[in-house]
C-alpha cells in the first residue's frame, strides 16, 4: 500500500517535471556543458578550441582585472541588493492596498523597471550626473560644486549603485504579489489584540513574507553578480574609467567577445558560478533559521 | 476640534504628498524623454530647456516609418509574437514545475532543485555560441523559435524558481484537505493551486513581457533579416557609435515602445494583489 | 477553467515530445552538412536552386542602411543575384559576427575593420581574394595600389577597402579665427611644437574657458602608432612584437600631460566624458574644444550639427624632426571562408567600389571611394563638406603609409594602453611609470598569446 502510493507521487513528480526536464536536456543542458569543456581550451570562436587544462583557471589567479573586476563586482552586489530590496518592501507594503491613487503610483514606481537597460538609459543617466547634470544643478542651489560622477573613478560605480536601485520595480511586484497570500484574518485578529501597524508588520507581514523575502534576496544575489547592462552601456563597454565600472560580467564579455579569449571568458564564467552557487548555498543553509513555511 | 479636524487632514495627505514627490524623481527621466521625444532634433541635447519650445512630432513620423522599407508598426508585430507566445510559454511551464518543486514528493527532488538553481548561475555570454550551434542546427535561425520554443520547457530558472517559493508559501491545510477529500495531484493542482496563484501568474506575465521586449542581445543573434527585426533591435539602429544617431526618432520609437507595457502592467497590476480571496479558500 | 488547463498542458507536452525528437534526428543526420542547407528550411524564398543569393551584412546608421540597401537593390537589378541584407549598429554587429563565425553562418559579405581584422584574418576566417583579382573578378584597374594593400593581413588580400579615409583633426575655423589664432592650410603639416605654441596662444586668448584640442593621446593604439611611426617605430612588427619602445610611449604621454596641464586638452573627467558622449554633445559640437579627432569622412556630421560654424580638417601635428605617422584607414568588405558563393560575394565587392551607381549612391559615406575615375566622376554630386573631405585625404594620401595590422589578441593591448593613459590623465602615475608598466603588460599579452 505505502509502496504503491510513493510510485504514485514520483509518477506525478515526474510528469509534472517532464517540460522542465526536457528543456534540461534539449535545450539547458548542452550549453551549460559546452561552456565548461571550453573553459578547459583554448577557443577564439573561430579555430577549433586546444585543450590547454588548467591553463585559463590559472592564468585567472594571476589575471590582475579578475581581481580588479571581482572586487568591483562584490561591492556592487552587496551595497546595491541590501538598499534595492529595502525600498522595494517599503514601497511594496505602502502601496499595498487597492485604495484611491495606488494604482497609479503602482505603475509609476515601476516605470524605471520598463527601460531595462536600453540606450535610452545610458542617455538619460548622463543628463543626471554629468557635470552640467540635473544632479549638479541641484547642488548648486546650495552652492555646492559637483563633480562629474559618471566619469570620475571614484563614484562611476556608486551611479551605477543608484541605477540598479531606481529600478527596484521587480522586486516590489513580487512582494505585492506574495502580500496578497497573507489571510485578513490574520491582521483582524491582531487589531482586535490591539497591535499597532508596526507591531503588525514585524509580527504578521514579515514572517508571513519570508519565503518571498527569501526569494527576493536568492534571485537579487544572483543576477547582481550577473549585472552586465548598465555597466555596459553607461561606460560605453569599456568598464571605465580606470576599471572602476569593470563588472564581472562585463570583463567576461570583453575578453570573450571582444578579445577573442572565449575559453578564458568561459573559466570565468564557472569560477562565477561557484561564488554564486556558495553564497545561494550559505543563504539556503541561513534559510532554515528566519523563513516560515507555513 | 478644528485642529485635529487639520491635523488628521494632513495625516491623510501627507503619505500623497511624500509618494508623489518620490514619484517624481522615479519619473524624471521617462518625463525627459518625452520631452525630448517632442522637440526638435537640434534641440534635444540643449539642456537649457526642459520643455520642447516648439512641440514636433517630426521625430514620430521619421520614426515610424522604420527602416530599408519595413514600418516600424512591423517591429511591434515581432515584438508581440514573441511576447504573447512567451507569456504562455512561461507560465504554463512554471506552473507545473513550481507546483513539483513545492508540493509533491518524488525521489531526486532536492538533486533536480539544486541543478535548476545553478542554471541561473552561469552567465549568458558563454551559453552563447553553443546555444546558436544548437538552434541552427535545428534550422531555428531566423525565426521566432529560439525565443518562444524554450519558454515552454520552463528554462528560465527565475520563474520556476518564482513559482515554487510562492506555492511553498500557500497554507498547507489547503492541500491537505483538498486531498482528505479523495482529489489527486492533478486535481489539487488545476483547481487549489492555480487559481491560487493568480498573483504570480500575473507576476510571470508581467516579467515575460518587459524582459522579452527589451532583450535585444539574443533577438539580434538569431534574427538577421530586417522584416524579422524586433522593437528592441530596431531602437538599437537609431543609434551607432561610428556615424550619425537619430536621437528624435529613437526617443520617439522608445516612448512608443513604453505604451504596451504600461498599459499591460495598469490593466493586470490588480491582479497581483486581488486574485482570489484568502478567506474564501478556506471554506 | 480546468478544460483550459488540461488542454494547455496537453499542449505543452506535445510541444516537448517533437520538439526533442525533431532535435534529436537533426542533430544526428549530418555534422558536416552546409550551414546554408540547414537554413534552407526557415526561408521561404530560395525555393529553386538556380537563384543564387548571397548574405551581405555591415554595421551602421540609419541612414547608411538605406544607403547600402539601395545599393543592394542595383546589384540584384544588373546581376539578377538576390541579396539579403543584414544591417546592425556598431557594437551588436561585432558581436553578432563573432556568434555567427563562431557557428560558420556568417553572411557571404561581411563589413570588416581595421580594428578587428586581425582577429578573424590570423585566424585564416577570411578567403583570400587574390584569384578573384586575377581573373578580373574584382577589378583593381583604377584602385591605388596602395589603398589596395591595406587589406592586405597575414600575406594575402582579405578584404577591400569601403572607402579611404585618414585621421583628421576637425577645427571650428570659425571659432579659432575669432581668437586670432594661426594654423596651417590642409594640405600643410605643423609640428608638434607649432601646435602646442598654437594652443597656448588660443588658451590665453579664450582665458581658459575653451580647450584647443580633443584629448587623443590614448584613445585607441592608433594614437600610439601615429607617434611610433614619426619616431621610427610601429604599433607592431611584421613577425607580430612589439613595434615600439619605452621611451616613445614615455614621450607619448609626457606631451599630452604638458598639454593637459596647460589647458590644452581637457582634464581625464571631462576626457572620459567626452569619449562616451554622443555627437551632439562632444565638447567639440557645444564648442568647447576647438579640434577633435577622428577620421576624415566625419565632417559632415559635425558640419551638420553646427551650421553656424565653419569646420575644416587640419593634419595631425608631426614631429619637430619633420618626420610623419599618418596612417591608410577605412572601412572594408570582406568573404568569410565558409561562403557558399565567394564568387557572387566578390562580384558584389566588385560592383560596391566599381560600379557608377554604386559609389554615386555611397559617395563619401566611408571616406573617399578607392576607385579614382569614379571619384572623379561623382564629384558634382558631392556636398561642400564632403568635397573638404575629399581633398584633405587625397592630399594627406600623399604622405601616409600603410601600418602593420596587428597580431591576434591585441585588443588587450588596446585596453591596457588605454588605461595606461587614463592613469596619467587621471594623476595616478607619471608618464614614466605607465609607460614602465604599459610595456611590461603589452609584453606579457604577446608572449601569452604567442
Amino acid at each position: 500500500m505505502k509502496l504503491n502510493r510513493q510510485i504514485k507521487d514520483n509518477f506525478a513528480g515526474y510528469l509534472f517535471l517532464l517540460p522542465w526536464l526536457i528543456g534540461l536536456f534539449c535545450f539547458t543542458a548542452f550549453p551549460m556543458l559546452a561552456s565548461l569543456l571550453l573553459s578547459f581550451t583554448d577557443y577564439d570562436m573561430i579555430t577549433t578550441p586546444k585543450w590547454t587544462g588548467l591553463d585559463n583557471y590559472i592564468s585567472l589567479f594571476l589575471d590582475k582585472r579578475f581581481y580588479k573586476s571581482l572586487g568591483v563586482t562584490f561591492r556592487f552586489v552587496f551595497i546595491s541588493v541590501p538598499l534595492q530590496l529595502a525600498f522595494a518592501l517599503l514601497v511594496a507594503v505602502i502601496l499595498k492596498r487597492n485604495r484611491r491613487g495606488t494604482r497609479i503610483y503602482r505603475a509609476i514606481y515601476y516605470l524605471p523597471s520598463l527601460f531595462g537597460g536600453s540606450v535610452a538609459v545610458a542617455i538619460l543617466w548622463k543628463q543626471l550626473f554629468n557635470k552640467e547634470g540635473v544632479l549638479n544643478q541641484f547642488l548648486k542651489l546650495f552652492h555646492i560644486e559637483g563633480k562629474n560622477w559618471i566619469a570620475e573613478p571614484g563614484s562611476a560605480l556608486n551611479t551605477l549603485i543608484v541605477l540598479a536601485i531606481w529600478q527596484f520595480g521587480s522586486s516590489m511586484v513580487i512582494f505585492l504579489a506574495s502580500l496578497k497570500q497573507i489571510p485578513m484574518d490574520y491582521y483582524d485578529a491582531a487589531s482586535i489584540d490591539g497591535a499597532g501597524k508596526a507591531a503588525q508588520f514585524f509580527r504578521i507581514t514579515l514572517p508571513l513574507l519570508t519565503p518571498m523575502v527569501f526569494f527576493n534576496i536568492v534571485m537579487q544575489f544572483i543576477n547582481s553578480f550577473q549585472s552586465f547592462t548598465s555597466a555596459y552601456v553607461v561606460s560605453g563597454g569599456s568598464g571605465g574609467p580606470l576599471d572602476s565600472t569593470l563588472l564581472y560580467s562585463l570583463y567576461l564579455y570583453i575578453t570573450g567577445f571582444q578579445q577573442f579569449d572565449m575559453g578564458y571568458a568561459s573559466a570565468m564564467a564557472w569560477i562565477l558560478l561557484l561564488i554564486i552557487g556558495a553564497v545561494t548555498g550559505l543563504l539556503f543553509l541561513s534559510a532554515k533559521k528566519w523563513v516560515y513555511y507555513d | 476640534m478644528v485642529k485635529s479636524k487639520i491635523s488628521k487632514g494632513i495625516k491623510v495627505i501627507m503619505p500623497h504628498v511624500l509618494i508623489i514627490f518620490f514619484g517624481l524623481i522615479m519619473l524624471y527621466p521617462l518625463l525627459w524623454m518625452v520631452s525630448s521625444s517632442l522637440k526638435e532634433s537640434t534641440e534635444i541635447f540643449n539642456s537649457d530647456h526642459f520643455l520642447p519650445t516648439k512641440i514636433t512630432f517630426s521625430n514620430y513620423i521619421q520614426g515610424w516609418k522604420g527602416m530599408m522599407g519595413v514600418p516600424f508598426a512591423k517591429f511591434f508585430g515581432n515584438s508581440f509574437i514573441i511576447v504573447v507566445f512567451s507569456i504562455l510559454g512561461n507560465v504554463c511551464s512554471a506552473l507545473l514545475t513550481g507546483y513539483a518543486f513545492s508540493k509533491l514528493q518524488f525521489k531526486l527532488k532536492k538533486f533536480w532543485y539544486v541543478i535548476m538553481l545553478g542554471t541561473m548561475m552561469l552567465p549568458s555570454h558563454v551559453k552563447l555560441i553553443p546555444t546558436y550551434v544548437v538552434f541552427n542546427k535545428l534550422g531555428w535561425i531566423n525565426t521566432f523559435k529560439p525565443m518562444i520554443i524554450p519558454t515552454f520547457f520552463a528554462t528560465n530558472g527565475f520563474f520556476v524558481f518564482l513559482m515554487t517559493q510562492y506555492m511553498r508559501g500557500l497554507p498547507k491545510e489547503i492541500g491537505e484537505a483538498a486531498r482528505c477529500d479523495g482529489c489527486g495531484p492533478f486535481n489539487i493542482f488545476l483547481r487549489i493551486i492555480v487559481p491560487l496563484s493568480v498573483p504570480v501568474i500575473t507576476t510571470t506575465s508581467i516579467f515575460t513581457f518587459i524582459w522579452t521586449w527589451n532583450d535585444f542581445f539574443t533577438q539580434n543573434i538569431y534574427l538577421s533579416k530586417v522584416p524579422l527585426y524586433t522593437v528592441s533591435i530596431a531602437l538599437r539602429q537609431f543609434t551607432d557609435a561610428m556615424g550619425h544617431s537619430s536621437w528624435g526618432a529613437m526617443f520617439a520609437m522608445s516612448t512608443l515602445s513604453l505604451i504596451p507595457l504600461l498599459v499591460m502592467f495598469i490593466a493586470f497590476q490588480k491582479y497581483l494583489v486581488e486574485g482570489i480571496t484568502a478567506g474564501s479558500i478556506k471554506g | 477553467m480546468s478544460k483550459k488547463m488540461l488542454a494547455a498542458i496537453c499542449l505543452v507536452m506535445m510541444f516537448s515530445l517533437t520538439a526533442c525528437s525533431d532535435g534529436a534526428k537533426e542533430t544526428n543526420s549530418s555534422p558536416t552538412s552546409s550551414p546554408e542547407a540547414e537554413n534552407k528550411g526557415t526561408t521561404d524564398l530560395d525555393t529553386s536552386n538556380e537563384e543564387v543569393a548571397i548574405r551581405f551584412t555591415w554595421w551602421g546608421d540609419t541612414t547608411r542602411h538605406e544607403k547600402y540597401n539601395a545599393i543592394c537593390d542595383a546589384f540584384e537589378k544588373e546581376t539578377g543575384i538576390k541579396v539579403e541584407r543584414e544591417p546592425n549598429s556598431w557594437t551588436d554587429y561585432w558581436d553578432k559576427l563573432a556568434v555567427q563565425v563562431a557557428g560558420g553562418t556568417a553572411p557571404d559579405v561581411i563589413g570588416m575593420h581595421s580594428q578587428f581584422v586581425s582577429d578573424y584574418a590570423m585566424r585564416d576566417a577570411l578567403l583570400d581574394l587574390e584569384p578573384y583579382i586575377e581573373d578580373g573578378t574584382i577589378e583593381t584597374e583604377n584602385i591605388p595600389d596602395s589603398v589596395l594593400e591595406t587589406g592586405r593581413v597575414n600575406g594575402k588580400i582579405r578584404m577591400i577597402g569601403q572607402g579611404v579615409t585618414t585621421a583628421s583633426l576637425i577645427t571650428n575655423k570659425t571659432l579659432l579665427d575669432e581668437y586670432g589664432i594661426t594654423y596651417p592650410a590642409y594640405d600643410e603639416d605643423w609640428t608638434m611644437d607649432e601646435f602646442m605654441a598654437a594652443g597656448e596662444a588660443f588658451v590665453k586668448a579664450t582665458d581658459g574657458k575653451i580647450w584647443f584640442t580633443n584629448d587623443w593621446g590614448s584613445g585607441s593604439m592608433n594614437n600610439l602608432r601615429y607617434y611610433a611611426k614619426m619616431s621610427g617605430g610601429e604599433a607592431y612588427t611584421e613577425d607580430g612584437q612589439l613595434g615600439f619602445t619605452q621611451t616613445m610611449v614615455e614621450e607619448w604621454f609626457t606631451w599630452w600631460d604638458e598639454l593637459r596641464k596647460k589647458g590644452i586638452a581637457p582634464d581625464a573627467a571631462s576626457s572620459t566624458e567626452d569619449g562616451t558622449n554622443a555627437l551632439e554633445q562632444k565638447i567639440f559640437t557645444v564648442r568647447k574644444a576647438a579640434m577633435h579627432n577622428v577620421p576624415a569622412n566625419q565632417l559632415y556630421l559635425y558640419q551638420e550639427q553646427m551650421p553656424e560654424d565653419e569646420i575644416v580638417l587640419l593634419r595631425q601635428p608631426i614631429k619637430n624632426d619633420g618626420s610623419q605617422g599618418a596612417i591608410i584607414e577605412g572601412a572594408h568588405n570582406s568573404v568569410p571562408v565558409t561562403s557558399q558563393h565567394p564568387k557572387e560575394a566578390a562580384m558584389f565587392i566588385n560592383f560596391f567600389v566599381n560600379n557608377y551607381d554604386a559609389v554615386s549612391i555611397l559617395q563619401m559615406e566611408q571616406g573617399v571611394p578607392i576607385n579614382t575615375k569614379l571619384t572623379e566622376e561623382i564629384d558634382p554630386l558631392l556636398s561642400e563638406p564632403n568635397k573638404i573631405c575629399r581633398d584633405f585625404v587625397n592630399s594627406y594620401l600623399e604622405v601616409a603609409t600603410n601600418f602593420v595590422y596587428a597580431p591576434t589578441g591585441a585588443l588587450e593591448i588596446d585596453t591596457a594602453f588605454k588605461n595606461a593613459g587614463s592613469s596619467v590623465a587621471y594623476g595616478q602615475a607619471t608618464p614614466a611609470e605607465a609607460a614602465a608598466s604599459f610595456m611590461k603588460e603589452a609584453q606579457a599579452i604577446i608572449d601569452k598569446n604567442k
